[in-house]
């Protein structure tokens, strides 16, 4: 799964910027960003501010004025998103990108029924007949390892546990088969234990069904489990791309930084190293 | 490590602890049959998933929570079920929030936040101590008249530490004090969580769902699951892999996973 | 130990006292406000109604309360700018006196409710229980009953005039704010900081006022912008049924009800309070929304 199928690309980005206005001027939160993808796992890793979850959205075209994304190309699977309007937006988010937020409870609609908002996009994107519809939800809430899906179908949001909601929410995301699906920091707000439950549910469907995958998170350890590769990302610009499997080939100071102000029982009773960032990060190599 | 000196009496003294939310039939049992003991100067480990009673307990001993049963000794105060600990507990137990963007007043100055407590509790040379305390915790005069929302989470966070240091107290209780904070300012406040330590004699409570964070900060550990304390252990026992419960395990599988790819995890 | 860079400009210099830090974030608010043109016409006709109550004696081109039945219910013109009523009291004059009423019952009637609601919402809410349920019952029932309805009954057992006019406004104008302040201090009684307080040993009441309080007031702001409009018009509509300011003070209510049986021939003298009434109201309600994007933290981010 980690390679690009041959012919086009899933996700070819290159050179997007997004910038906001301030007081002295227009500020770019994201700089020159590319990203050429197949249905492979990638992961993009920063802190706050790094420019990480505007870059997913504006691959999702949910930049909202009055920030404005500019690129050089910005294809999904041979579309030309740069073209879109907002109903060819409309058309595409659902049906063949997904998206997993931070914290199910606000996510979700908190007065809509779990079974109603997982066929919300099979309605919008499909003519399907209730019935199937139906069975297409219980059987997507089967799939992210839901007990019983019948209950969980009639369930609201409030009445799940965090990793409970998480599910419902990759269930939605999953159920009309997009082809990539974005996740920003889907497990931050869950336990350890949760958090593990679900990344490998996550890693299960993403290899069952062939997707593509972009994880967005600050957790870099984590990441690099999970992932094919790694862009870290710093003050809006990928300092270093990285095999996951060769964290330890890190050359970038940050990188290498983040993975060093890790605590663990080994590091007892030592001060942990800090980054001492430079300036010269922000500007291009 | 640092067992109970005998004779001397634990800091932190917990005894057949029962925390309850709610009344009648929706009461909720979130804390059951718990004890515990810290020894002075000790920094103790509570860990568990969300909903296991970790921070529930936490704000028992805080005295911020009255509704228990059972035998809670604080910093040599027996604290008493229904009733608020008198003022003066306070300013020798003190706690430390998860989330820095909620634990300080929007509407105060880091000053006002600083002095709100010194006067509380009749410190004098108020000015004085403000100063020490933003020193003390990395941020400086310049940060003594901005608000919540001109500082970084970091910086709230260390704000909430000065808060809670600049009282001088005995027991410092912290409430995942860096899970919604980047690593490397995690790390900067692990740090200054130490040099705490080191300059002052203070026992903590460290609460956590991280075991990193926690062996990296603390001697002793008591593991919690739906409410219960399942397993103590040294660090030393989580080292050497001396792990006795299986939900104690599974903490350790995963917030320990470290750089094992996730396929080859069991 | 090196913090990490503040999301703001490094270039202005720290504030250096408590007064200084709070001065700027006026500031701020003030020149956010500013850029709203809504806001800044609200704020206008505010303070301009404000002018008109001061300086009515200067502005004023004859006394309000002088009849001239020689010139009764003349238009407006050159010797009387907005005409004369069925006395042949000069309209505009009476206008600019007229402000001082309304503006007086507006001051009086917050004055009154505003705090006593605020209050009775800051104790239910922070205490809860049988507390809260006994003070909200209170308020429901207070708000149940049709404001005008209230006052009206009030006045006719308080006899008319101006200051029990104010009085029954006053009673039925508190409970949104009890609401308001009730709602606020449940959300803000379980955050962290409120905790952080507690756990400094801080005491009720001054957690109330001083951690609560100054986060409620924003939207008891917006709030009471918005009730001037409906006191002006409560005020007015006690006014125009002779059961506020007693003739022959004047008072924009009690003019319009003059000018009722004139309507036809001349429209100008109900026309005149009637349209200031509407330009008022409408400016306090210019002001609360713009207010409200200024003040109200959900609003923007």
């Amino acid at each position: 799964m980690t390679d690009a199928p041959a012919g086009r690309p899933l996700l070819d980005v290159d050179g997007l910027t997004v910038t906001f206005p301030s007081p002295e001027g227009r500020l770019a939160v994201v700089r020159d960003f590319a990203l050429t993808m197949g249905r492979e796992k990638i992961g993009i890793v920063g802190e706050s501010g790094s420019g990480k979850s505007i870059t997913a959205r504006s691959i999702l075209g949910l930049v909202r004025e009055p920030g404005a994304v500019t690129a050089r190309r910005l294809r999904l699977d041979g579309t030309d998103l740069l073209a879109l309007d907002a109903s060819g937006w409309r058309a595409l988010r659902g049906r063949k990108v997904g998206m997993i937020l931070q914290d199910p409870k606000f996510s979700l609609n908190p007065v809509q029924r779990i079974g109603d908002q997982i066929e919300e996009t099979l309605r919008l994107h499909e003519r399907t007949s209730r019935s199937e519809r139906r069975a297409r939800a219980l059987a997507m809430l089967e799939a992210v390892g839901i007990e019983d899906p019948e209950r969980m179908y009639r369930a609201y949001p409030h009445e799940l546990s965090g990793g409970m909601g998480q599910r419902a929410m990759i269930a939605a995301m999953l159920v009309s088969s997009p082809d990539l699906l974005i996740a920003d920091e889907p497990t931050s707000a869950l336990d350890v234990i949760v958090r593990e439950q679900v990344l490998r549910l996550l890693d299960r469907l993403v290899a069952e069904r062939g997707l593509g995958l972009i994880l967005i998170s600050h957790d870099l350890p984590m990441v690099a489990r999970f992932c094919d590769r790694i862009l870290v990302m710093y003050r809006g610009r990928v300092v270093e791309t990285l095999d996951a499997r060769r964290l330890s080939d890190a050359a970038h100071p940050y990188t290498r930084g983040l993975l060093a102000c890790l605590p663990s029982a080994a590091t007892r009773g030592r001060l942990l190293p800090t980054l001492a960032r430079d300036a010269a990060w922000e500007i291009a190599p | 490590m640092t067992a109970q000196t005998p004779g001397t009496a634990p800091t932190v003294a917990v005894a057949d602890l029962d925390v309850f939310y709610g009344e009648g039939r929706k009461r909720f049992h979130a804390v059951r049959g718990a004890s515990l003991a810290v020894a002075g100067r000790e920094t103790f480990g509570l860990v568990g998933g969300s909903g296991s009673g970790k921070s529930t307990l936490l704000r028992v001993l805080a005295g911020l929570w009255n509704s228990w049963q059972g035998t809670v000794t604080v910093a040599g105060t027996a604290l008493t079920p229904e009733r608020a600990p008198p003022r003066a507990f306070h300013r020798r137990v003190q706690m430390v929030f998860q989330d820095p963007y909620a634990s300080l007043n929007p509407r105060h100055t880091v000053d006002r936040i600083l002095s709100d407590g010194l006067e509380l509790h009749g410190f004098a040379d108020v000015d004085r101590r403000i100063r020490d305390g933003l020193d003390q915790v990395g941020l400086g005069p310049r940060f003594r008249f901005r608000y919540p929302h001109e500082l970084s989470g970091g910086q709230r966070q260390r704000v909430a530490i000065a808060r809670a240091v600049a009282l001088e107290p005995e027991v410092l209780l912290l409430d995942e004090p860096t899970s919604a904070l980047d690593a490397s300012v995690q790390a900067e406040i692990l740090n200054l969580l130490a040099a705490i330590r080191r300059e002052r004699p203070v026992t903590c409570v460290f609460v956590s769902h991280d075991l990193a964070v926690v062996a990296h900060l603390c001697d002793r550990i008591a593991v919690m699951q739906r409410g219960a304390i399942v397993e103590h252990l040294g660090v030393e026992d989580l080292v050497a892999d001396r792990v006795r419960h299986a939900y104690t395990r599974e903490l350790l599988a995963a917030s320990a996973g470290g750089l094992a790819p996730l396929a080859d995890a069991p | 130990m090196s913090a990490t860079a503040a999301p703001l400009s490094a270039a202005r210099p720290e504030p250096s006292s408590r007064r200084e830090a709070r001065l700027r974030q006026a500031g701020i608010a003030l020149r956010r406000a500013a850029r709203n043109p809504s806001t800044l016409a609200g704020a206008i006709v505010v303070l301009l109604l404000v002018l008109a109550a001061v300086l009515a004696p200067l502005l004023a081109t004859h006394d309000p309360m002088a009849q001239d039945l020689s010139a009764r219910l003349s238009p407006p013109g050159a010797a009387h700018w907005l005409g004369t009523d069925q006395l042949g009291r000069d309209l505009y004059s009476r206008l600019l006196y007229g402000a001082q009423p309304t503006l007086l019952i507006i001051a009086l009637v917050i004055a009154l409710s505003a705090p006593f609601g605020v209050a009775v919402g800051l104790i239910a809410g922070y205490f809860g229980g049988w507390t809260e349920t006994v003070l909200m019952r209170v308020t429901d029932i207070v708000m149940a009953f049709p404001r005008l309805i209230l006052a009206l009954a009030l006045v006719a057992v308080l006899k008319p005039g101006l200051v029990n006019a104010v009085i029954a406004i006053a009673v039925t104008a508190w409970p949104p704010y009890a609401r308001l302040a009730r709602a606020e201090t449940l959300a803000l009684r379980r955050s962290e900081f409120v905790e952080a307080a507690r756990g400094l040993g801080m005491p009720s009441r001054r957690i109330i006022t001083g951690q609560i309080l100054p986060l409620c007031l924003s939207s008891v702001a917006i709030r009471a912008t918005l009730d001037m409009a409906g006191i002006i018009l409560t005020a007015a509509g006690l006014g125009f049924l002779g059961l506020g300011a007693q003739p022959p003070l004047a008072e924009w209510g009690a003019m319009i009800a003059a000018g009722r049986d004139h309507i036809f021939d001349a429209w100008w003298v109900a026309a005149v309070p009637g349209l200031a009434i509407l330009i008022v109201s409408l400016g306090f309600n210019l002001l609360g929304d713009g207010l409200r994007d200024v003040l109200d933290p959900k609003h923007h981010d």
